[in-house]
């Protein structure tokens, strides 16, 4: 069996048995949802109230948003388990995955299949759809190959962060809490807003400590011509490919070494 | 509080303070968690001070009281947030629970002494590592006054009880659905989102500030949020409590009656 069909059979086993709980799949994604939904009527409260954040406007914040939550989502439905490889290592399943012939991507890919989580495509869709009505893009030729090609540069952007804090466990550093932090507090909070209304400090860690800025940030800049107002200089708004090139290169390295360094505990 | 009383109390506080120490054994996941809420509290203060700047309508409380609740409401938000539920909702799945159910204590009492032990851990730790730097680098503000401090205390644990009092009938609903991670979801969304731990309430429109008055959510972080930066007046204290206190007592009340429902139905195999 190739890889594609061996992942292709471990998501539908997945999916068979996500679907036997239609209670929980239901729950989790009106959690989702609502919470995605309450969120961004924070936003819209205060927009509404304060007239706009460092010239962004409502529509602006919503497309910005949803764009990285787009990539948000597909990366935690199909490797929302690297969350929990420091159970894997904890509790000794570990060593089981690496004797088995195949990538340890493929098989991560293969644990887990988020039908819950699609809720945050939801979400992420339903962000676009409102930007895109408030504030129309301006259309160009360009503009699709360019949305693809950023959301696709954020994938590898995300997919390496979520990676280089799961590597963490094979040198036996529990950072569950990071993996969540970067998830949650930095990425679903701090993205909420244009980074340009925080300090130059916070917008220099978003840019190339946990890089989400590449992510959607940079890359609307020349979605909406606002080129010359980067922090960073004009030229961050076509840097995603790179940066992604860098964080997974750094990723595969930090995993690789993480793999050497790992001792198995028992069999 | 009657000696009698307090040794009867005894085992849970010991349960609490065995989870207060167990939180703080993984220090690496509290400290990182800590320093991310730090950099979150950094990025709000801007994020008001940005929003200020429009100069559009006159805020109703000042720049540095407005940080402050903001700050302080990421705080709280983070400590209440203690993975608890989790911890429980497994050993329901798991069948473990029967362990402590057998035991000659109140299992109400016991999970909800697990929940303090843990948040007080997450606060102690967040207010180190965030609230202290806070006061220096972001211009948190302290209570408007000594007895204002004082209140904000007492409506701040109110609040908690309140919280854990809604967190211990969701964790019932594990012995019904089996998974409550989607509940648990929407539970700490509404409670963060319409108790205003995030924008306050003041700033919503004024039917759904009135609305939100008939929920018990504003009473976990908005009211002792609002005693701490001045916003609500001293003679406002005493019906805040008040109503904290009444909403208390129907949750626990309805804890109560629903553990007695879901144990007369409780089946268990196996020995």
């Amino acid at each position: 069996m190739n890889a594609l069909a061996l992942f292709l059979h471990y998501q539908r086993l997945n999916f068979l048995a996500e679907w036997q709980d239609k209670t929980n799949i239901a729950a989790t994604l009106s959690g989702i949802v609502l919470g995605g939904f309450l969120q961004f009527l924070m936003v819209v409260i205060l927009i509404d109230r304060f007239g706009d954040a460092k010239g962004w406007d409502l529509g602006q914040i919503a497309f910005i948003f949803g764009l990285w939550r787009v990539q948000y989502a597909l990366v935690l439905v199909f490797y929302g388990s690297t969350l929990h490889v420091n159970h894997l290592v904890r509790e000794g399943m570990f060593d089981r995955w690496l004797t088995r012939p195949r990538s340890l991507l493929i098989q991560f890919a293969g644990l887990y299949f988020g039908v819950a989580m699609a809720g945050q495509f939801m979400v992420a869709v339903g962000l676009i759809a409102f930007g895109l009505v408030q504030s129309p893009l301006p259309w160009s030729w360009w503009l699709l190959p360019w949305l693809l090609m950023s959301t696709a540069s954020g994938i590898v952007i995300f997919l390496s962060v979520t990676f280089l804090i799961a590597s963490s466990s094979l040198f036996r550093v529990d950072t569950e809490s990071a993996g969540y932090a970067m998830h949650n507090t930095v990425g679903l909070w701090m993205n909420l807003f244009p980074h340009s209304v925080y300090a130059l400090a916070v917008q220099f860690i978003l840019a190339f400590i946990v890089p989400w800025a590449f992510m959607s940030f940079f890359p609307s800049h020349l979605i909406y011509g606002r080129g010359s107002a980067l922090t960073f200089g004009s030229s961050f708004m076509f840097l995603g490919p790179v940066a992604a090139l860098a964080a997974a290169g750094l990723a595969t390295f930090v995993w690789r070494r993480g793999l050497k360094y790992y001792q198995g505990a028992g069999g | 509080m009657g000696e009698r009383t307090i040794v009867s109390l005894m085992p849970y506080i010991m349960i609490g303070y065995l989870h207060f120490r167990r939180r703080l054994v993984r220090r690496a996941n509290l400290v990182i968690q800590a320093l991310t809420v730090l950099l979150f509290a950094y990025g709000l203060a801007f994020v008001w001070r940005t929003l200020y700047e429009n100069e559009i309508v006159e805020p109703e409380v000042a720049i540095g009281h407005m940080v402050t609740y903001a700050i302080l409401g990421a705080v709280l938000r983070m400590s209440w947030e203690s993975g608890n539920v989790y911890d429980v909702n497994w050993r329901i799945r798991s069948g473990n629970v029967i362990g402590e159910l057998t035991k000659p204590i109140n299992w109400q009492l016991s999970t909800t002494a697990e929940l303090l032990g843990d948040t007080a851990a997450q606060l102690l730790i967040l207010t180190a590592v965030v609230l202290v730097p806070a006061g220096f680098l972001f211009g948190l503000q302290g209570p408007v006054s000594t007895v204002a401090g004082v209140v904000f205390l007492i409506s701040l644990l109110l609040g908690l009880l309140i919280y854990s009092g809604i967190t211990f009938l969701l964790v019932l609903l594990a012995f019904r659905v089996v998974h409550i991670h989607g509940y648990q979801l929407a539970l700490f969304n509404i409670s963060a989102y319409l108790g205003g731990s995030f924008v306050p309430l003041w700033l919503y429109p004024s039917w759904a500030e009135a609305a939100l008055d008939y929920f018990p959510f504003a009473l976990i972080y908005f009211a002792p949020l609002s005693i701490y930066i001045g916003r609500a007046e001293s003679s406002e204290w005493t019906s805040i409590l008040l109503r904290q206190a009444i909403w208390v007592v129907a949750i626990v009340g309805a804890g109560v009656i629903a553990q007695r429902r879901v144990f007369a139905r409780l089946t268990i195999l196996g020995g």
